[in-house]
């Protein structure tokens, strides 16, 4: 029974995914068209609508094959925080009926819902230390404020995209430049590793001592150009047997602290991501966003900042209620100690005071439009810096990847 | 708000905060050294001997000093520190005690460690086995040698390998 | 030289200096403050925010520094890349247990490491310098309340109904319409909106949802709280947090408790998942190298002990409660947690051998060597009985004499000298870990390993903090305090209905577009026109032009 569950949510997220990828040409119409008929709209929304459906029931079918909630490993964090985006753009439309914010959140949740899917999608059982009601409570609460400071960033890349001029030479235009560029990266490192790991098949393996002194076999999806100190190229040659290889290797040699494989793939993710971008600046003449730009054109821009504010100051305190409160509750009872200063705990308390300084410069220095749009959209990287970066480059107990 | 309510509630405040601060700041730093120094009071205690027989420190030092030499079988200095120790305590002893306290280990391992040493050891030899007494008087590295005096009170402190100069120092301090 | 009060030349009400509306009829009765700061006059009602006396005492020079929110922000500010500086490299709290820091980070990160460890920023979140700077936040935290909330609170305690006319133009929405029948009607349509009405004859203050603004104040007293509880941590005897490593069958006492508790380890249990269980997993933990753990737990005796005099001596315990402790599952005694933290199994217990003769034909039974304290002889047949000579727990190398030297008391490389003993004859031979070597020449015997058993020992970690109670009440304050003055809005309507025309006008502490809605839905439902977004206006010039 519990196979049937699973394999119907599985299918359910795929079903949702290409539906919100479609919903994107009725959207895209209804904003651009010159007509007053909100046929269009509606076909997307409604689309959306049943996308996001969809997608809760792949929450609670998978919750009910593995007894437990869905939210225990990277895929399953990052899925359900892209689910959050799309509830956050629905609440945020019901309220402000902003239809081009569909048109930034909508692919932003599938990329990162691609990037998941990367990951390993296999059900796991819990280990002791997940075993608790408080898995649920805490990164249910997180990642529902995520979505919600999510709209703020994207409120924010609206907005900058609508004010800054597209020639204009100014460093705002080329940090928003910036911006794109690491979005194109995040693409293009997505694809690259779809392309190399199920296509192309590469997969070069080493053998490593990991920090806790444990012999590790570490897969590589692209040629190595950074590695773990020690390690030794080998061959799978069946049943977890492994013999002496000759793979590529650049040399750089790191310390089992850092995960060197996924920096490895950061790295290459970042020289294919600037080669592309070199290759489209070629074709299109102009700058990136440029190309992007046009969509923002009927945007309303105190809308965009009053969105921008009204998020932070609805998800700001479920994010300190969720990541912080909770999760110390949480780590009083696993680990002894609420806090310990982690990586993770560190970020998370990183972003808390941040978005302090968003609050207090808005409210008290008069830090909104622009200004405003600028901080938001740093807030937003740095969760991603928390859930990417430290979950898989920095080893540690709280990493789950 | 009051002139006079104001000039208090920031004195008060800063003045708080600061001497807060400054309590905090002093314990913090203080944490890191909280062993049993020079000048405390030694802390008593009951441990039995190789032989079999019960020591209680507090005895020994109502009559005479006492050198405490912590040890373990591992520790190389150890291993030429006591038969050394053994020498100066064999040319008179009758105002001191020496106890050798072993750092948790079986009775066979000591055993077989002392009986490869160049002399035998006629200093009792304490069992610590449940590494209390190391505890009590936050003993680092080995082997730590400590004096105390008839008063009860820790006159000499040293760790890491003893010459035979530094135990007659340290003699000489228990006797004062 | 201290500012005056103020006297309101309108309305006659004396206001205390610095206020730039006044508190009654909201009128501006002082042009003299700082423009660039203060763009809305209304975040703090028009009141005196930075008390203007001028600087006196070094206290209030330092009082007023800290009042300001752009110190607190690069306060905050600093404090953010403080802690993320203290993310690169893992702090000495996470390091293996028993490891020697500056030895460590050398190893690990060579000449970074050893500068990281040497400016402090391993045990960054305890240095003085964080401290200190947790307790400069504290004090902009007071600094900036108590100088901001006093007036704010006085000022709409004291706010009368009846305002100025420039009031009413100054406020964000605002219209003047021609008639004013409608007046009572439209305040009563609010009042059923949740709105509180208070009138002074044909002027109305509808007002709801005041307790919103003072959320921050709330949150700003939680946070300093906190701050107290986490600097109540460095006194003695408030917080303990120690290892205690026990194997299975041992008791040990619990540290800090003078001797006064004990606990035995009756078990541990490590439990895995098994991978054809028939469940939806059995696919992935298949696939998966290493065995996924279930499940790990102690189950212990706790004693108290009745003679916890002196040190050294010999407990009497009286067993006082049972527990099994797991991860998510502490055990709770006194002020003290026990928490399962991790095992250790990497002490061999035992070595298991047998011997054999030259043709390889086993003799007698296996014999069994316990390693915490091993038996000297072991008989294994009617002639033959072996005895150990020698034993080093960590073998590191053999002494000139012959005895063999422990780099440390723990068997994790044990190596043994066994004697043969046959009558008269004896035969020596050294054993280590896959590694035997003859003593004496031409043995006719050897001694071969057969297996070795574990020592399973449980780490738990015995933590004690009074402190936490009280950072947890803080927090929750905070979280309180952030709750209110996030998700409530403080709004209020003016409407003067007092000669030809009525004039409205409207505030709240944010969300414009929600009031904005509320005052049309009944605006419009008494056919008047919407109320008029000055900030709207200016956006949309702005645009244009």
């Amino acid at each position: 029974m519990e196979e049937t569950f699973l394999s119907l949510s599985n299918t359910l997220i795929f079903i949702a995914f290409l539906m919100l990828l479609v919903s994107l040409l009725p959207l895209g119409i209804s904003i651009k068209s010159k007509s007053q008929s909100k046929k269009y709209e509606k076909i997307a929304i409604w689309m959306i609508v049943i996308a996001f459906v969809l997608e809760l029931a792949y929450f609670i079918l998978r919750w009910m094959a593995t007894g437990h909630a869905p939210v225990s490993n990277m895929y399953e964090f990052i899925a359900m925080f892209s689910i959050m985006l799309i509830g956050g753009f629905l609440i945020t439309y019901h309220y402000f009926r902003t239809k081009v914010f569909g048109l930034f959140a909508i692919p932003i949740s599938l990329l990162l819902l691609g990037y998941g899917s990367l990951f390993s999608t296999d059900v796991q059982p819990l280990i002791p230390a997940l075993q608790s009601n408080w898995l649920a409570i805490h990164v249910i609460t997180v990642t529902l404020s995520y979505g919600i400071l999510s709209m703020s960033a994207v409120a924010g890349l609206i907005y900058l995209l609508k004010a800054i001029p597209a020639e204009e030479n100014s460093w705002r235009a080329r940090w928003l430049e910036a911006i794109m560029i690491g979005i194109l990266t995040v693409v293009m490192y997505m694809v690259t590793t779809v392309f190399m790991q199920n296509i192309v098949g590469y997969n070069d393996e080493f053998y490593y001592t990991d920090q806790q002194g444990q012999q590790v076999i570490a897969e590589y999806h692209l040629p190595s150009l950074i590695n773990y100190s020690e390690a030794i190229p080998v061959e799978h040659i069946g049943n977890n047997e492994y013999e002496p290889a000759d793979h590529f290797h650049l040399g750089i040699d790191l310390p089992p602290v850092i995960k060197a494989h996924t920096l490895n793939t950061v790295v290459w993710s970042i020289i294919i991501g600037l080669i592309t971008y070199g290759i489209v600046r070629l074709v299109i003449r102009k700058r990136l966003f440029a190309l992007v730009k046009p969509l923002t054109k009927k945007a309303d821009l105190a809308l965009m900042d009053e969105i921008g504010y009204r998020s932070v100051i609805i998800g700001f305190p479920l994010f300190a209620l969720g990541g912080i409160f909770f999760a110390a509750i949480w780590a009083q009872i696993a680990w002894s100690r609420f806090w310990g200063w982690d990586p993770k705990e560190t970020w998370a308390f990183i972003t808390f005071m941040f978005y302090t300084i968003f609050l207090h410069l808005r409210l008290n220095r008069g830090y909104e439009g622009e200004k405003s749009a600028w901080l938001a959209v740093g807030g937003f990287i740095l969760i991603l810096f928390n859930l990417i970066a430290i979950n898989l480059i920095v080893a540690g107990l709280h990493s789950y990847a | 708000m009051k002139k006079g309510t104001r000039k208090i509630i920031r004195t008060g405040t800063i003045i708080t905060i600061a001497v807060l601060l400054g309590v905090t700041l002093y314990l913090n730093l203080r944490d890191g050294t909280q062993t049993v120094n020079v000048g405390d009071d030694a802390v008593d205690f009951k441990l039995e001997t190789l032989d079999g027989e019960e020591l209680q420190l507090s005895e020994i030092t109502a009559e005479n000093g006492v050198i405490l030499n912590f040890w373990g079988t591992w520790c190389k200095p150890c291993r030429e520190e006591m038969p050394e120790m053994n020498q100066v305590y064999n040319e008179g002893h009758e105002d001191y005690e020496i106890i050798a306290v072993n750092v948790s280990e079986n009775p066979q391992q000591i055993e077989q460690f002392l009986s490869g040493l160049s002399e035998d050891l006629d200093y009792p030899i304490a069992l610590d086995s449940n590494r209390s007494v190391t505890k009590a008087y936050n003993i680092g590295p080995l082997p730590t040698t400590i004096a105390i005096n008839k008063e009860g009170v820790v006159v000499k402190k040293q760790e890491y390998q003893l010459t035979k100069e530094d135990i007659y120092a340290f003699i000489d301090e228990s006797l004062e | 030289m201290e500012q005056k009060e103020i006297q309101c030349n309108h309305c006659g009400h004396v206001n205390p200096p610095g206020t730039q509306l006044c508190q009654s009829c909201g009128k501006m009765i002082n042009e003299d403050y700082d423009k660039k700061k203060i763009k809305d006059l209304m975040r703090y009602d028009g009141s005196a925010v930075r008390s203007k006396v001028r600087s006196q005492s070094i206290f209030d020079k330092i009082w007023n520094f800290f009042t300001s929110i752009k110190v607190g922000v690069t306060i905050i500010a600093i404090i953010a890349i403080s802690a993320a500086v203290g993310t690169i490299l893992p702090q000495e709290y996470f390091i293996p247990i028993g490891a020697d820091p500056a030895q460590h980070y050398t190893e690990l990160y060579g000449t970074f490491g050893t500068l990281y460890y040497k400016f402090g920023f391993t045990q960054l979140y305890s240095s003085w310098w964080f401290v200190l700077l947790m307790g400069l936040l504290a004090l902009s935290l007071i600094a900036a309340s108590v100088d901001r909330g006093v007036p704010l609170y006085k000022s709409l305690k004291n706010q009368r109904a009846k305002k100025h006319a420039s009031f009413f133009k100054r406020q964000r929405l605002f219209n003047e319409y021609e008639s004013t029948d409608n007046a009572a009607d439209i305040a009563k349509a609010f009042e059923s909106k949740k709105y509180k009405l208070k009138t002074d004859g044909d002027h109305y203050l509808l007002e709801k949802g005041r307790l919103s603004r003072w959320g921050p104040y709330i949150n700003h007293t939680g946070l300093i709280i906190l701050l107290a509880g986490s600097m109540l941590r460095f006194f003695p005897g408030v917080y303990i947090d120690e290892i205690i490593y026990a194997q299975e069958g041992e008791t040990v006492s619990i540290p800090t408790t003078e001797g006064q508790y004990y606990m035995r380890n009756d078990g541990f249990t490590l439990d895995t998942y098994d991978e054809d269980s028939g469940t939806v997993f059995d696919e992935t933990l298949q696939n998966s190298m290493a065995l996924t753990i279930s499940n790990f737990q102690t189950d212990i005796t706790m004693y108290e002990n009745k003679t916890a005099d002196i040190v050294g001596s010999s407990p009497e315990l009286e067993e006082i409660d049972n527990y099994s402790i797991r991860v998510n599952h502490p055990y709770r005694f006194d002020d003290y947690e026990l928490y399962q933290s991790s095992y250790d199994n990497s002490q061999l217990k035992s070595m298991t051998f047998r011997l054999e003769d030259s043709e390889g034909n086993v003799l007698g039974e296996n014999f069994e060597v316990s390693l915490d304290d091993p038996a000297d002889s072991y008989k294994i047949t009617e002639d033959i009985t072996i005895n150990m000579k020698a034993y080093a727990p960590d073998f590191l190398e053999i002494e000139d004499n012959g005895t063999l030297v422990s780099e440390t008391p723990v068997p994790t490389n044990p190596a043994f000298v066994f004697e043969v003993a046959e009558g008269d004859e004896v035969e020596l031979s050294l054993l280590q870990i896959m590694n035997s070597t003859d003593i004496t020449q031409d043995n006719e015997y050897s001694i071969k390993f057969v297996e070795a058993e574990e020592h399973m020992a449980s780490v738990l970690t015995l933590k004690k903090d009074l402190s936490m109670p009280i950072i947890a009440t803080g927090f929750v304050i905070f979280l309180i305090g952030l709750f209110i003055g996030s998700y409530i809005n403080h709004r209020r309507i003016w409407i003067n209905a007092e000669g030809d025309t009525m004039n409205v006008a409207a505030h709240t502490n944010k969300n414009y577009f929600g009031l904005k809605k509320e005052m049309n839905a009944v605006l419009e439902s008494h056919h008047l026109a919407e109320i008029f977004d000055k900030q709207e206006k200016e956006e949309n010039d702005k645009l244009k032009g």
